[in-house]
């Protein structure tokens, strides 16, 4: 697995700039590596543009195809040349359960090349609405499926939490967790919005040697945060889990409707944000 | 005749409140504001310390410098990382240039500029330094 200390990450989807007559702009990849690129952040992504297209198997391949391969229009290499030399390229994929079919596409685009590939694993073992028999079941073939995908020596592997912090209340709540966390990735990644608490005590089941990706910055509002407040999040997270973190937004700004009043500028001044913030704590590491 | 540039003179960094930066910089640096006596109708803010000057242009929403920014090299490292420590700014962790071995950490003035502070160890720095390109 890769080792990067890259601090300015994100979940992944990007509210893309629309047409003059409304629709999506067919070139939002390009623009979705601009703002990247300015912010500047150390891990991109395509702004994940399909995200709410079909996702038949056939369908998905043809998608990896033109993102990840010289086929078609090579998107891939376009990504590339576009992104700079030190950013990670990173895609989501949904962890669900069909694992065969999370396991082929995982495997398949480790293959052929990309940097960092994160699992969704949002709402997926901390339900809601409290104890879940399936759980442990889950949290094993999970595990299994993770410790089956061929991971090269250059790239990372991450889960994407969700926002974390309520729901699971049951009384095995610390076992779970501590299995979540033994799971098999190098980074995990977790929304840490204000509204949910950022309840910081998780870090405790954390392994010393996994990345914890902090969502601090709220892609779920359309208030701009002081970093100060962010910094001494960051700080606090520090005295439990030492220098092995980052920082990103607390979800794909794309995931779900966007809040009143966020706008394409206010997302880039978040993406800014925590470009300043990962190097306020960090500075430009050698 | 020469066509050896001497040094840098100033960088020109952008700023958002004059007041706010002149404090700040002749508290971390020890700069002087460098009046224009009214000789000039400039808005730029002339900062020095004598032996390197910075300028600040200044903005009512600065653009973003970060991530590129200059570097302030410090006489003695332990002490002037006292000195910032002293006056509650936020610096990050230190790094060792493996070519060199200088060491290098950053802080941020009050708009977000980030200033790298570095150390050359084997520097006389009693005097300019200066190595042949």
């Amino acid at each position: 697995m890769a080792s990067g200390n890259y601090r300015a990450d994100h979940v992944g989807s990007l509210i893309p700039p629309l047409r003059r007559d409304g629709g999506p702009d067919p070139d939002s990849v390009i623009g979705a590596i601009e703002l990247q690129r300015d912010a500047p952040m150390d891990v991109f992504t395509d702004g994940d543009p399909w995200r709410h297209g079909e996702d038949s198997p056939a369908a998905l391949r043809e998608r990896d195809a033109r993102r990840f391969t010289g086929e078609g229009p090579g998107e891939h290499e376009r990504l590339r040349s576009l992104a700079p030399s030190w950013a990670r390229l990173k895609l989501t994929l949904l962890l669900h359960d069909d694992r065969d079919a999370v396991r082929d596409r995982a495997n398949r685009l480790l293959g052929w090349g990309l940097d960092y590939l994160q699992l969704d694993a949002r709402e997926r073992y901390l339900p809601a609405g409290g104890a879940d028999r399936g759980l442990r079941e889950r949290l094993e073939l999970d595990r299994q499926l993770l410790d089956s995908l061929v991971v090269p020596e250059n790239a990372t592997t991450a889960l994407y939490l969700g926002e974390w912090g309520v729901g699971g209340a049951h009384e095995d709540r610390d076992e779970v967790i501590e299995a979540i966390f033994a799971l098999p990735v190098e980074r995990f990644v977790l929304g840490l919005p204000p509204a949910r608490g950022r309840d910081l005590s998780f870090l405790r089941h954390v392994p010393d040697e996994r990345f914890v990706v902090l969502g601090l910055i709220d892609a779920g509002s359309a208030e701009l945060e002081e970093p100060d407040s962010l910094l001494a999040v960051i700080d606090a997270a520090g005295e439990l889990h030492g220098d092995r973190l980052a920082v990103s937004p607390s979800r794909g700004f794309a995931d779900m409707p966007a809040p009143a009043g966020m706008t394409l500028a206010l997302q880039r001044k978040k993406l800014e944000l925590v470009a300043d913030v990962a190097r306020m704590i960090w500075g430009t590491e050698l | 005749m020469s066509i050896r540039p001497h040094s840098i003179h100033h960088v020109n960094v952008p700023c958002t409140d004059v007041e706010r930066t002149k404090e700040w910089y002749a508290r971390v640096f020890g700069m002087r504001h460098v009046p224009t006596g009214g000789q000039s109708n400039t808005r730029v803010l002339l900062m020095t310390r004598g032996n390197f000057d910075i300028h600040f242009t200044p903005h009512d929403d600065a653009p973003r410098l970060a991530p590129h920014h200059f570097a302030v090299e410090v006489e003695d490292w332990d002490g002037f990382l006292a000195h910032i420590d002293s006056l509650g700014i936020r610096r990050t962790k230190i790094t060792v240039r493996p070519q060199n071995n200088s060491k290098i950490c950053y802080i941020h003035d009050p708009d977000r500029n980030m200033v790298e502070l570095t150390h050359h160890g084997d520097w006389d720095h009693s005097r300019p330094h200066a190595t042949e390109p």
